[in-house]
């Protein structure tokens, strides 16, 4: 699989920046409900721009040995690939905490402050909303885990999706040749 | 003639007799690893199943008279209309975990519908119906006993809170007055079909391929514990689903996962409704008296060493190594 990690570490550098991108756009921003949208679709940016991976993967093995990879196959290989971007771009993440240790606290204020100035929700709503967000403390280490969790749900499953098309169609073009 | 295993009617022979070829599914001619596509379907069976229950919510509310969408925001709103939230959990586990599991289980068979679905209905069945049935009942304080120890364990508040906030709308309805036969057809007999056709006869069937039974047993076991989504419940969920896999896989059929299932929700509904006062009826239980959990583990261990002795006939020995 050392394609499969090449792949991965190069798309997980690309997830990880787009993140990083995005929480900055996010904190400087004034607080609008807008931006509670701008981190959701990005995110989902993000995932599909990670889905490369998997097509790419497939498309290196079958080019490297020749061999015709069946769908299923092609879709443990996304998966696995997905697996090491979420697992890879968490780690980057955690270690940007050395580098700016206010990012994911600034970035809850920030989220906080758009919850606050979103009109026609009623208190009783923004304050469950509000007490669910500081529960989610992303500085905690469970707050971390379970991103990576849907991290590796998300990622896993785009690429493996990938990883099937990806098989379906190079293994055929490598027929067809 | 070489005899055939209890086993291999069971699962599928894996060679075919005439050929003596192995008899590959599609999706293992498709190259899916049985982990796959047993792991996979029941994640995609639980997204699908909650957007089915929040599709079926969402227009039950648009329908229904003096009920609107904003019910669905105000905290507890929901509390009002739980014929609609009952319809949208039975309709989810239906189709999710019923109808749409059947072209999963057609992908992956290797010759008959009975690998997955084993149905079997001989005298050895009943049997091991009844007594699963009264592990079940004998063993309602042993249940009552772990869920206790399980409430030991801590949990993050917000979780906790949730918890309690579900935990009260549904004893709130169940302690109201319901009709006992929908509670029983939403609560006991639509999860106990539906849920034991994805757990105990897809996931449990297809992993038992591979892996030793006991393997399967506890990872589908310990899936069916979180799948409930209820963290403070999560072990002793984990241990029914344990025990259903075991019976399941010790009878050669489905039905007394699914009778002892249906028992063991219709109990609890059966409970609430006609004793609501009893200990046993309270979903976030104090220590039981230890005489009760103490004779109840007693009870429960005689009925499964009985339950253990009795050999279903034809069986061999390696009912419990993998199947291929």
């Amino acid at each position: 699989m050392p394609i499969a990690f090449r792949f991965a570490m190069i798309f997980a550098i690309v997830a990880f920046v787009g993140n990083l991108i995005v929480n900055y756009m996010v904190i400087s921003m004034e607080p609008s409900m807008t931006m509670m949208f701008i981190p959701s679709v990005a995110g989902g940016v993000i995932c599909l721009v990670a889905a490369i991976a998997g097509l790419l993967v497939v498309r290196s093995y079958i080019k490297t040995t020749g061999l015709r990879v069946p769908v299923g196959k092609g879709a443990v290989i996304g998966l696995v690939t997905g697996v090491l971007i979420a697992v890879v771009s968490s780690v980057l993440g955690i270690l940007w905490d050395f580098v700016d240790p206010n990012m994911a606290k600034n970035m809850m204020n920030a989220m906080m402050g758009a919850m606050d100035s979103m009109p026609g929700m009623d208190e009783a709503s923004r304050q469950a909303a509000m007490d669910q967000m500081m529960a989610n403390d992303p500085t905690k280490f469970s707050t971390r885990l379970m991103a990576m969790g849907i991290g590796v749900l998300m990622f896993g499953v785009v690429n493996l999706i990938s990883g099937m098309i990806g098989a379906a169609v190079f293994s055929k073009k490598e027929e067809a040749l | 003639m070489e005899e055939t295993r209890p086993e291999e009617e069971f699962l599928g022979s894996s060679v075919d007799p005439v050929l003596e070829e192995p008899v590959l599914s599609k999706a293992e001619r498709a190259g899916f690893p049985d982990w796959l596509v047993a792991y996979g379907w029941i994640l995609v069976a639980f997204v699908a199943f909650q957007v089915i229950a929040a599709i079926v919510v969402v227009i039950g509310l648009f329908t229904k008279p003096g009920a609107d969408l904003s019910t669905l925001t105000s905290p507890g709103g929901l509390a009002d209309h739980f014929d609609i939230l009952f319809l949208g959990n039975s309709m989810g586990q239906i189709l999710a975990f019923g109808v749409l599991t059947l072209p999963v289980i057609y992908f992956v068979k290797r010759r008959s519908w009975s690998e997955m679905l084993p149905l079997n209905r001989d005298p050895f069945v009943w049997k091991f119906t009844a007594l699963a049935s009264l592990v079940i009942l004998l063993g309602a304080p042993t249940v009552w006993f772990i869920a206790w120890l399980n409430t030991l364990i801590p949990l993050p508040a917000a979780l906790v809170e949730i918890e309690r906030q579900q935990t009260e709308m549904i004893e709130g309805f169940l302690k109201s007055d319901f009709n006992v036969i929908i509670a029983l057809f939403h609560v006991a007999m639509v999860p106990a079909i539906c849920e034991e056709i994805l757990y105990r006869g897809f996931a449990l069937n297809l992993l038992r391929r591979t892996k030793a039974a006991w393997t399967a047993i506890l990872i589908t076991g310990i899936i069916f514990g979180f799948y409930h989504l209820r963290l403070s419940q999560v072990i002793p969920l984990a241990m029914i689903g344990i025990f259903l896999g075991w019976i399941t896989v010790r009878s050669g059929s489905l039905i007394p996962a699914i009778v002892a299932h249906f028992v063991n929700n219709a109990f609890s509904v059966l409970l609430v409704k006609f004793m609501p006062d009893s200990p046993l009826a309270d979903s976030s239980p104090e220590m039981p008296p230890l005489w009760l959990a103490a004779g109840s583990i007693v009870l429960v261990y005689v009925v499964l060493s009985y339950m253990k002795r009795q050999t279903k006939p034809g069986e061999v020995s390696d009912v419990w190594a993998p199947s291929q």
